[in-house]
């Protein structure tokens, strides 16, 4: 039991650092950013690569910021070009993302399956105590329950964390109360790929890479906000940790059932609290 | 305005995803028309995208490689092939539009390359309204030459019903008391998994763990906590999901503790390739084609297609210059292009091919041929391979037609 636990920990893990930056960008720039499973995948391809020139170590930090990098520049030459028009002009255009990255990635490395090697330090088993389990998936549970910390605590004690709760609650009035929401929104797009691309390394020695990693994770995530409910933060942090939590512990006490838990648990919220668990729209 | 956007959202998520979906299909019954003296045309309908663009590309690279071949000695009969491409999205909807442009508008009668049962099952019934005549060359299910067969479609690939004898042959050859199973939880791995109970009940050995993981699972680890490590492993699963299982199960440890792993058909190059680790060295693997199989027909090709590519060929690679050996043949034999005419003659045909001679049954259009089991070993150049080391003839993997379908 206590193994399914973690193995729930570590895959809610990967969903939870995926749906908050996912969260975050539709919180701000209310869009929900359909190329989000295609940065991540993009990330985790990029991280092979530059793992096999320099280090594992290297890709976890190098990737992430260029990703945020690139967030920011399709922040500052696109969404914010759209701001005031139909929703459909920004999901078009992170729906065309999706495809552009996803053919890129399939003429740079092909389609077939890649799997990487975690770092040395990473590589065997630790044992528990009441078992023995794979190191690497601890570190995947530890890295990402630490950069959620760290977002929750940006969020809620920086000053620019004010502003982008401010701005994601009212930006009309945030705008008006001199907050440069344009500028909190490029932070919180960056911040969002940042996340994606994080999660991206972190899911290579974990997971196979594919060009299907992409759409695969991203429909989990989308039920993941939906259910912790859109716009909010904290809710869905709470959502990737319950599904990720049922998947593993269902796919043992009751097999049939387990590609439907997250579909169920979706279906149960929005017919008893369609507002999602975290029930208000406020950015934590 | 907040809920106007959600809603929004919602509406255009929903569009997008019924966009991604839907394939136009439908048509008029207009037939292929061909010149007779002219080129055999085919339609090369593959997942260029998707979950099963790998083994399309692998399809593809076959085809192509046998089409070059051809047009090289001087074409088929007196014949120049030509290849005309579509991407089928790896769906039923998308390989329907996309057989029917190419069967239709570009008059490429002769299809080819479908990677998964759904997607053949959707063409097949439209063959004969089409006058067109398909090769199945990956896609297992046993419908397709069973209760749902039809004139115009022949399989030169194992079946789910072959894939079990052989594994049930092998593991009659077996005196492990004891397994455990993992299966992916489609028709694929359902029938597996049945297949290896009941050969297991006839040895007397034991079946433990049995494990059903839904097609596209990410992590296994739920599944590998359940898995006892004692005596052997029956693996039924294929593509990313086999590469994840197996890279999980070695992190996890357990993979090392069984005395022995079979796979049924995940063990392919490709997965070999991605995994490339030591500790699969020794495991067991069947598939209905080997580059390794021990015949003089493999080997010439294996040598053509690496001497041209630099590479050696997948064993979908071979599966794909089968299917196209298959239509070759049929039109040899007929002396003619005309769909019919080549179907009327592959029924019951005898031919060489990569994997010897083999023969289409007329009853079902299922095709005889061995099977292989083999074990994965480091060849010279370094590459994790699976060395076949049994072939299994058709008369003990494939003994009789599918009951369901009668054609003749």
């Amino acid at each position: 039991m206590s193994v399914q636990v973690l193995n729930g920990l570590a895959f809610g893990v990967l969903l939870l650092v995926l749906s908050s930056g996912l969260a975050l960008i539709f919180g701000l720039r209310g869009v929900v950013n359909f190329a989000h499973g295609a940065v991540y995948m993009l990330a985790a391809y990029v991280a092979m690569s530059l793992s096999g020139r320099t280090s594992f170590w290297v890709a976890l930090v190098v990737v992430p910021v260029v990703l945020a990098v690139a967030g920011l520049l399709v922040d500052r030459f696109g969404l914010r070009y759209l701001v005031g028009r139909s929703p459909l002009d920004m999901v078009l255009l992170t729906f065309g993302l999706t495809f552009v990255i996803a053919d890129v990635v399939q003429s740079v490395w092909g389609t077939q399956a890649y799997t990487i090697d975690p770092p040395s330090v990473l590589a065997g088993s630790t044992d528990l105590g009441f078992a023995t389990y794979p190191t690497y998936r601890l570190f995947v549970i530890a890295v990402g329950l630490l950069a959620c910390a760290g977002l929750m605590t940006w969020l809620k004690f920086s000053r620019t964390g004010l502003f982008v709760r401010a701005s994601s609650d009212d930006r009309v009035t945030a705008g008006a109360m001199g907050v440069d929401v344009d500028r909190v929104s490029a932070t919180v797009v960056a911040l969002g790929f940042g996340l994606a691309g994080l999660a991206g390394v972190l899911a290579g020695p974990y997971l196979t890479l594919s060009p299907a990693m992409g759409t695969q994770i991203l429909i989990i995530t989308f039920i993941v906000v939906v259910v912790g409910g859109l716009g909010s933060i904290g809710g869905p942090m709470v959502a990737a940790l319950l599904i990720g939590l049922a998947n593993s512990i269902t796919a043992v006490h009751a097999p049939t059932l387990s590609a439907y838990v997250p579909y169920l648990l979706m279906l149960v919220v929005l017919l008893l609290r369609p507002q999602g668990i975290a029930g208000r729209r406020t950015a934590l | 305005m907040k809920n106007a956007r959600v809603r929004g959202g919602a509406i255009v998520a929903a569009a997008g995803l019924t966009m991604a979906a839907a394939g136009c299909s439908g048509g008029a019954a207009n037939t292929a028309k061909q010149d007779t003296d002219g080129p055999i045309r085919v339609a090369v309908v593959t997942p260029q995208s998707g979950p099963y663009a790998a083994y399309g590309e692998e399809q593809r690279k076959g085809i192509q490689f046998a089409a070059d071949e051809a047009n090289a000695d001087g074409g088929i009969d007196g014949h120049k092939i030509e290849l005309e491409f579509a991407d089928d999205l790896g769906t039923p909807e998308g390989a329907l539009a996309a057989a029917q442009k190419l069967v239709q508008d570009k008059q490429a009668p002769y299809v080819i390359g479908m990677v998964s049962s759904p997607e053949m099952a959707a063409v097949t019934p439209k063959l004969e309204a089409w006058d067109a005549l398909m090769i199945g060359t990956q896609g297992q299910s046993d419908d397709l030459t069973g209760k749902a067969c039809t004139p115009r479609y022949f399989r030169t690939t194992a079946n789910d019903t072959v894939g079990i004898n052989t594994i049930a042959y092998w593991l009659g050859q077996e005196d492990e008391p004891q397994w455990d199973s993992i299966a992916a939880d489609y028709s694929f791995g359902q029938a597996s998994t049945t297949g290896v109970e009941n050969a297991l009940e006839d040895e007397g050995s034991d079946l433990g763990a049995k494990l059903f993981s839904p097609l596209g699972t990410t992590d296994f680890g739920s599944y590998l906590s359940q898995l006892s490590g004692k005596g052997g492993l029956v693996v039924s699963l294929a593509g990313a999901d086999a590469v994840n299982f197996y890279k999980q199960a070695l992190q996890f440890g357990v993979l090392q503790k069984y005395d022995t792993v079979l796979a049924n058909t995940g063990l392919s190059s490709t997965t070999l390739a991605a995994l490339d680790d030591d500790r699969l060295v020794g495991a067991l693997g069947t598939n209905n084609w080997l580059p390794t199989a021990d015949t003089p027909e493999t080997a010439a090709f294996v040598k053509a297609y690496t001497e041209k590519n630099g590479e050696g060929p997948t064993e979908n690679i071979g599966n794909g210059y089968m299917g196209m050996q298959t239509i070759f043949a049929g039109i040899e034999k007929a002396g003619s292009i005309a769909p019919g005419d080549v179907a009327d003659a592959l029924e019951g045909l005898t031919y060489d091919s990569i994997q010897g001679e083999v023969t289409m049954r007329a009853e079902d259009h299922q095709i005889e041929a061995p099977t292989y089991v083999g074990t994965v070993e480091r060849d010279a150049q370094g590459q994790l391979i699976l060395k076949a080391t049994a072939a299994i003839p058709a008369s003990e993997n494939n003994p009789t037609a599918n009951p369901d379908c009668n054609l003749k």
